[in-house]
Order: structure tokens, then sequence, then C-alpha cells
């Protein structure tokens, strides 16, 4: 057997630019695979100088998904930095632009991206296996499908003005109270998309049941888990601390997010603009670890809201009350976290204080030159860390994003899955399909991670022992 | 739904590519409607004649905010190779431009959704202006600035309802 190498690309379904190489061996078996991501963007370089005010606008451009995680991570920074504390009225506002953040993007998620494989299936034509297959399949779900994101997207409009890069958060609070129009208008549609999750939640189920081996094993292994939790441990998406746990859910780590650099260092490999974050005290590779959905659900100890607390327990029994390792079963997790986010902007509506006419912080602060924040974005955790010169002007800014956390797994998945499905230098259409497959488990936003230009290709490489290329996929 | 909607696409950051938010604020003047401002799209407003909005992209979503009307005219910018000044076709729904993803869904695309999910599409134009220049600039070139006001007329035709479709070029589109 002669030298080969696998090139995927484009990696489709996923935000961003990918290409994956896998290297093969001299029998034919897959050696090493690796997830090239090659945009580079450096949003951290060239925010360097504006005022720091203008953050929550500037980072939120990063990204048309999760354009909000930025919004709002970033006026968490803004408040360290001015040393203000928002009012009641504020934080329950933000929580609930973030909560209609999560519907709209785990929403778009699963039914427009992974739910095309479960329901046409990974070997279907990839000209049919996407949302518009899914409308012809089964179209009064991806109706209602639909009308889930736009729901989540008409909260952030109602809040911040528009459906993408709304104008909301500032420091110190956000610049508009909530109408009793609206949130009444919010709270009339909760049930029905409860409904529509839950829906998702059964295609999901009914798919692990006759896929249980393959749920089980695809893209499965174990590693550390990385989530925000709030003081009881349960699940907590705006704020919190961050809890790391081990491959068995022992507790490594519980920190502010503002310690975040005695706990998370970022590793560089030559062949990819994306850092590889990990846990300091293990180092890399040993101290990799995932999050977003699955970690999340992997460290918290419950949900505080019924429904998704119900479902939470049915995905706690998966491994007998261990992590969940199989990356299949992010979409689970993330369907768990999209009725969580439902539920909870009912309980935020439910507050009288979320029509108080007080949403800015207002009287002494005092102003620091640095100001760390973190949240939990859809795809995991997210860290703006700002300092400031005398002027409040950016002298350094430094982002950590989810994408970029799950950098090491997305890696481990992808050469899961080649070993499972590449034997010798023949690559069938099935297996890109699946590799592809195992990186969209992690729902990963590459122009987020790199802060990147580009469009969304996939590209495999087939490499052999000496290094020669032997043959090319590209979609 | 108001019995007509006018959907304006483009980025107006990116020079003549945004031409069709000037041309739909034009109709808008014209149509007694307050102009939008930089970000809104003219959702959830009351209109009379017509819905005149504008959007960056199409999306899926908006399937659920236009889906009802009777008549839908898409505003949008073609490239220099293009050479008329003005193109207005009779578009319908075609399945092979609704892409895998919606990072780019054209028109037709739009109508084949809205097909799937209502069981019918409306009568379709769209009606598009010759772009020059697309960098970076929120500038119209002069010969598209001068085709705005031709261009909203011929969508106040499209929308009226005794259409002239005199106006009609009707020859196929290339995207």
């Amino acid at each position: 057997m002669t030298a080969q190498k696998i090139t995927i690309e484009p990696v489709t379904r996923i935000e961003g630019h990918a290409r994956i190489t896998i290297h093969l061996d001299d029998s034919g078996a897959v050696e090493r695979s690796f997830l090239h991501v090659d945009e580079f963007r450096g949003l951290e370089k060239f925010s360097e100088g504006r005022p720091h005010f203008e953050m929550p606008q500037i980072t939120q451009r990063i990204c048309g998904i999760c354009p909000v995680s930025h919004h709002l991570a970033s006026a968490k920074s803004c408040d360290a930095i001015m040393g203000v504390e928002p009012p009641r009225a504020a934080l329950l506002l933000r929580e609930l632009l973030h909560m209609g953040q999560f519907v709209q993007s785990h929403g778009m998620h699963f039914f427009y991206l992974a739910g095309p494989d479960l329901v046409l299936g990974f070997d279907a034509d990839p000209a049919v296996r996407n949302v518009f297959g899914l409308i012809e399949a089964d179209p009064q779900l991806a109706l209602k499908a639909v009308g889930l994101r736009r729901f989540g997207q008409q909260i952030i409009e109602r809040l911040g003005g528009k459906r993408v890069h709304p104008n909301f958060a500032v420091p110190g609070g956000v610049n508009a109270p909530l109408s009793i129009q609206d949130r009444d208008a919010i709270s009339g549609e909760i049930e029905t998309q409860i409904g529509t999750a839950l829906e998702g939640v059964g295609l999901l189920n009914g798919w692990v049941e006759k896929n249980r081996d393959l749920a089980l094993r695809f893209a499965s292994f174990p590693s550390n888990y990385m989530g925000m939790v709030d003081a009881a441990g349960r699940l907590a998406l705006y704020d919190g601390e961050i809890r790391i746990c081990d491959p068995a859910g022992r507790r490594l780590e519980q920190f502010h997010p503002r310690d975040y650099l005695d706990h998370v260092a970022e590793h560089v490999e030559p062949w990819s603009f994306l850092k590889f974050p990990h846990y300091r005290k293990q180092g890399w590779p040993q101290g990799s670890y995932r999050v977003g959905p699955l970690g999340r659900l992997n460290v918290i100890d419950a949900i505080p809201t019924p429904l998704a607390q119900e479902e939470f327990k049915r995905f706690r029994q998966i491994a007998d009350g261990r992590p969940v390792e199989g990356s299949l079963f992010y979409h689970y997790a993330r369907l768990i976290e999209l009725i969580y986010a439902l539920e909870r902007i009912d309980q935020l509506l439910a507050e009288p204080e979320i029509l108080a006419l007080d949403t800015r912080a207002c009287g002494p602060a005092e102003p620091r030159c640095r100001g760390i924040a973190a949240i939990e974005a859809p795809r995991g955790t997210l860290v703006h860390d700002y300092s400031v010169d005398a002027n409040g002007l950016i002298a350094r800014a430094n982002l950590i994003v989810a994408t970029g956390h799950n950098n090491w797994a997305m890696n481990r998945a992808v050469e899961s899955v080649a070993k499972s499905f590449v034997h010798g230098p023949a690559v069938a259409e099935g297996m890109l399909n699946r590799v592809e497959a195992a990186v969209r488990c992690y729902d990963p936003c590459f122009s987020c991670s790199t802060h990147a230009i580009g469009r969304m290709p996939l590209e495999l490489t087939l490499i052999g022992p000496d290094g020669r290329v032997l043959g090319r996929l590209a979609r | 739904m108001t019995r007509a909607v006018v959907m304006g696409l483009g980025n107006p950051d990116r020079g003549d590519d945004g031409v069709a938010f000037h041309v739909v604020n034009r109709l808008r003047r014209r149509l007694g409607a307050p102009p939008l401002d930089d970000g809104d799209t003219g959702l959830g407003a009351a209109a009379a004649e017509a819905a005149v909005l504008f959007f960056r992209q199409l999306v899926p979503e908006l399937v659920l905010d236009v889906g009802g009307c009777s008549r839908l005219v898409f505003v949008d910018a073609h490239v220099p190779a293009e050479p008329r000044a003005i193109v207005c076709s009779r578009i319908g729904p075609q399945a092979r431009w609704a892409p895998g993803l919606t990072h780019a869904l054209p028109p037709e695309g739009f109508l084949w959704l809205l097909q799937a999910f209502a069981g019918r599409a409306p009568e379709s134009f769209l009606v598009s202006v010759r772009g020059e220049r697309f960098d970076f600039t929120r500038k119209l070139s002069p010969t598209p600035a001068a085709l705005v006001d031709p261009a909203a007329g011929v969508v106040l035709n499209l929308i009226r309802p005794n259409a002239d479709h005199r106006f009609l070029t009707d020859h196929p589109r290339e995207v």
C-alpha cells in the first residue's frame, strides 16, 4: 500500500469553513486525522483602540447566528469595566433576549441542520438531505420548525429592534423596557412552541430507538466536560460559575469566570487557525474538554424547569448516571436545552419586575481597567476579556469561543468516525456524510471561533505515510 | 395579509447592492408610508395598498410573514454582466434554487418554500436594477441612483390591481 491521504472539503451545514485530512498507514488504515480551520479574521486585534462601550455592537458582528451571545458577553464585560451592577429588570430582559437566541439557534440546528440526517438518513443523496428534503418529507413538522425559529427571532426583534444584530444591551443594563403588549405576545406562543420542541424530542428518541447501537458508538469517546452552573449546581445559561468535570463526572474545578485564565490554557497547532483551549492543570491534550449542550448536561446536577428536568432525568439514564459520551447525543442535549429555554421564557415573563422601567444602572461606579465575563452561548462557554486604557479604549481583547473549546473534541470525533468507516484510499460518499455528521454534532461556528471571513466548504484529503496526496474529495 | 407585498433585497453597505433599499423607500413615499430607517424591515407596520419591506437576505422564516399575499414583487440589484438597466421578470417556485442551507436563498427558492407550506405561491415578479459597484460604501453609483425612481414606477405598476405587463422583460434570469 502506498502513502494515502483523504481530504473532505467543504464540510456542509456548519457555520464557517473547514477542511479535513485523513492520513492512512501502510495497510490503508486511518492513522490520524485533522480538522483544519483555515479562516482568519483577527477581530480581537482590530478591536484595539475602540471605546469599550462599542464592543457589544462590534463583537456581535462576528456571527449572524449567535450575535446575541457576543452582544451579552460583551455587555457583561463592560459592566465589569464600569464597575456597575445592572438593575434586576435589565438582568431579566438580558436573559429573555438570551433565551430567544437559544430558541432560534437550537431550533435551527436541530430542524434545519441535523434533522435531515435523522429523518432522511445519513446515506440519502446530499442534494435532498437538507432542510428542503425535510420539508418534502414532513411539511407540517417543517412548518412548525420554521415557526419555532421565528418565535425566537421575534423575541430578539421585540427587545432589540432587529432579528439579527440587535441593539439592546448596554453597559449597565439594557436600553429599553419591555412593554406589556410585547410580553403578552411572547407569552401567547410559548405553549405551541414547547409542543414543537417536544415533537423534536419524540423524533430524535424514535431515531435513537431504531439506531441505538449507532447512537451509542458514533464518535463516542471519554473527555472532560465544561459548563456553567447556578449556585445550586443547576443549568445556568446567562450567569453563574464555570464547572469542569472529568470523564467519570467527578468535579475537577468550579470557578468564577473572571478567573478563567487560572484554569484554561490555549494550545496552538500549526495546521489550524483555531486554538485548542484545555484545562490548565492537566495540560495539553490530557486536559481537553467538551462544551455546549452535551458538556453542560454532563456537568450539571439538575435543570430548574419541570419539563426539561424530566427529560434530563431520561438523558442521565443513557449512561447510568455517568457522562454521556456519544457525540450524537449532542442533539438530544440540545433539544432538552431548547425546552428549558422555552420554559425559562415563561418564568421570566411571569416576573412582575420584568416590566419595570428602571433598566440601566445609575449611581456611583468604580471603573476598572479590565472586564472579564462569560456566558453560555448555544454552542458552549463564551468568554470576553477586555483590558482598557485610562480613556476606556480597548488595549487588549481576548475572546474564547465555544467552537474553540470543542476543537479537540471535533478532531477526536472525526478521527473516531474515520477509523470506523475509512479503509484504504477509496472514499465512499457514506463516509463523507458520516464525517460531516460527526462535526455537525458540535454545531461548530468557525466564523465565530476564528473570527473569520469565509464560506462553509469542506474538503477531504487522503494522505499516506510518505506525505503524498492520493485523493481529494470536495463538495 | 395585504394583497401585495414588495420585498427589497440587498446590502446597503455594499454600494449598489443596496439599490433596492432606495427603491423601497421611494415606493413607500409614493404610497404615503414613512421611509424605512437603516436596519428597519417594515414588518409589523400597517399597510393599506401594499406592504413594502426590505431585507438584507431572504430566510425561510419570512415565509410566515408574507404568506397569504396575492402578489409578491422582489426588488434586487443585478451585476453589470446583465446589460439591461431594469429587468422585470415573472418568476415562480423552483426547488433547484432552494439550496441546502439558508446562507443564500434566491426568490425562486423562497417561492418554493411558500408553495410547500401554503400549497400555492402568489403571482410573483422580480424587478432588478443594474449595479456598477459592489464594494464597501453606502453610496449608490450615479447610474443606479438615476434608476431608483423608474424602478419604483415599475414596481408600483406591478402592485396595482390592473397591472400593466408591458414592463415585463420576460427574459429568463440567470442566477
